[in-house]
């Protein structure tokens, strides 16, 4: 019965990413200084669970880490990431955005600013989704409301 | 241009501060923020120059988007995400709660009166902006127009300083103008796509002939009064336009000093930029004349010029910090 309310009743599984982070020279070496970069963010928020699915976003591949951008500049570092909705009229892809903006948030400095949106083509009202993510009062408003941050918490607890 | 800090206030909260607004006497500041708290900061003659003397803390149940006094000082209103407009008025030097308006089905965004105190206008989430007239005997505010023009949420409603005219600037990209027939309130224009995205805000220059208004889009622009027949649908028209190029983050405030004439612009990239207007070969340009870098560590979302002090201006940000920076040319 629970399962008829569902966006997408069968959602494709992908592979999932080793935990182990890829070793590089510059990283093996002391001397030079690690700078955020795509890897660390999508370790961030892979484990984030579907809304709807007993699976992670990873698992979903709502999120992959060839999605993220990371621009280090010197005056600010911006990180840019897409997630990938599993079907282009998901109706939880809100939840999705705010989900991975909260744990960016909880984890990230404040030095460190982001912006969370839809891969380009993957939802029906990616450009409405996307205006909401990035207006900081809207998400502002939207974290004071107390059965979406509890949405919210579900999706970024551990799963046992 | 000779930029100071002249002040850091830190409320105790460290949250992101919302909104500063100042009394017309130069001498009291209000702020609120995310921690639901207004704080009034009065002048004192030491460092650091401004000390909080009270707070109000039970008026809302979430973040208060907007502070404003009324031109009187005899009240101050506030608005808030959870749906309310809170009215205070002075007793013994403090200002406590006397009226709630309630109305506005979700988030209120910003507040302010009128310049002649007789009408207090409110917007929001809704798309919605409300009209309030203060009736003075009985000191009850009662509702003249809801006007349902804007598309999407209304993010900012602000006053000429001479006249009862009112511009919202909204998330649908569009500025309204109002003005009152003498028995309800009128759009008198909207200038659709005024701006690429959200408008964050707008300000009047001091004769009311001029406004700016900023927003996501990263623009500055500038708009002036070409007719003052309410009947004509072109009152207003844009007169020049400042593309703030060295950013990626919205413009979400503005303030235009009604002293100097001077443009403060605040935005996402923690940066206050000053802005005055000049001719060149006979047209109105936007001219920047300073960035300010250093002022804040995280975005900013208000600046406001001392009505009294000409080189005074107040921000509040995201880093939690309200900032007093005297700024001479």
């Amino acid at each position: 019965m629970g399962n008829e309310r569902l966006d997408n009743v069968a959602p494709t599984l992908y592979n999932t990413k080793p935990r182990e982070r890829p070793k590089t020279k510059e990283e093996m070496d002391e001397n030079v200084e690690d700078p955020i970069d795509a890897w660390e963010i999508f370790d961030l928020i892979r484990d984030i669970n579907d809304p709807e699915h007993p699976y992670t976003l990873e698992q979903l591949n709502v999120v992959q880490e060839e999605l993220i951008q990371v621009h280090n500049e010197p005056k600010e570092t911006y990180v840019e990431v897409q997630f990938t909705p599993t079907i282009p009229h998901c109706s939880m892809a809100t939840l999705i955005g705010l989900s991975i903006r909260v744990k960016l948030m909880r984890s990230l400095h404040s030095k460190v600013k982001f912006r969370v949106s839809i891969t380009p083509g993957s939802h029906n009202t990616e450009e409405a989704i996307n205006r909401q993510l990035a207006d900081k009062e809207r998400v502002a408003a939207a974290l004071e409301n107390e059965s979406l941050i509890n949405a919210i918490d579900q999706c970024l607890s551990v799963r046992e | 241009m000779k930029v100071e800090e002249l002040s850091r206030l830190r409320p105790g909260s460290g949250r992101r501060i919302w909104c500063v607004a100042w009394h017309f006497s130069g001498d009291v500041l209000a702020s609120s923020g995310e921690d639901k708290t207004i704080r009034i900061w009065k002048r004192t003659p030491n460092p650091p120059y401004f000390e909080c003397r009270s707070t109000v803390d039970d008026s809302h149940t979430r973040a208060i988007r907007c502070v404003a006094f009324s031109h009187s000082g005899n009240l101050l209103a506030s608005a808030s995400f959870d749906g309310a407009t809170v009215v205070y008025a002075l007793e013994d030097s403090d200002y406590t709660e006397s009226n709630k308006l309630e109305g506005h089905e979700s988030e209120v965004k910003w507040v302010a009166f009128s310049p002649s105190d007789e009408f207090l206008a409110t917007c929001g989430r809704d798309k919605s902006v409300w009209f309030w007239q203060v009736n003075h005997e009985d000191d009850d505010f009662e509702v003249v127009s809801v006007i349902s023009r804007h598309t999407q949420d209304v993010k900012f409603v602000g006053w000429s300083p001479v006249e009862d005219l009112a511009v919202s600037c909204s998330y649908d990209g569009s500025l309204n103008f109002y003005q009152f027939d003498g028995d309800e309130w009128k759009t008198t224009q909207t200038i659709k796509e005024a701006h690429t995205g959200t408008i964050w805000s707008a300000a009047f220059d001091s004769s009311g002939k001029s406004l700016v208004s900023v927003g996501e889009d990263r623009h500055v622009k500038l708009w002036t009064r070409q007719s003052e027949n309410p009947t004509s649908s072109e009152q207003w028209i844009r007169m020049a336009s400042y593309a703030v190029d060295d950013t990626r983050w919205p413009l979400y405030t503005v303030g235009w000093n009604n002293l100097n004439g001077l443009i403060a612009v605040g935005g996402g990239d923690a940066c206050i930029r000053i802005f005055d207007v000049a001719k060149v070969d006979g047209c109105e340009t936007l001219r920047l004349l300073q960035k300010l870098d250093d002022v804040h560590s995280d975005e900013v979302n208000a600046v406001a010029w001392n009505p009294t002090q000409a080189n005074l201006l107040a921000s509040a940000s995201d880093d939690g910090t309200i900032r007093l920076t005297t700024i001479d040319i």
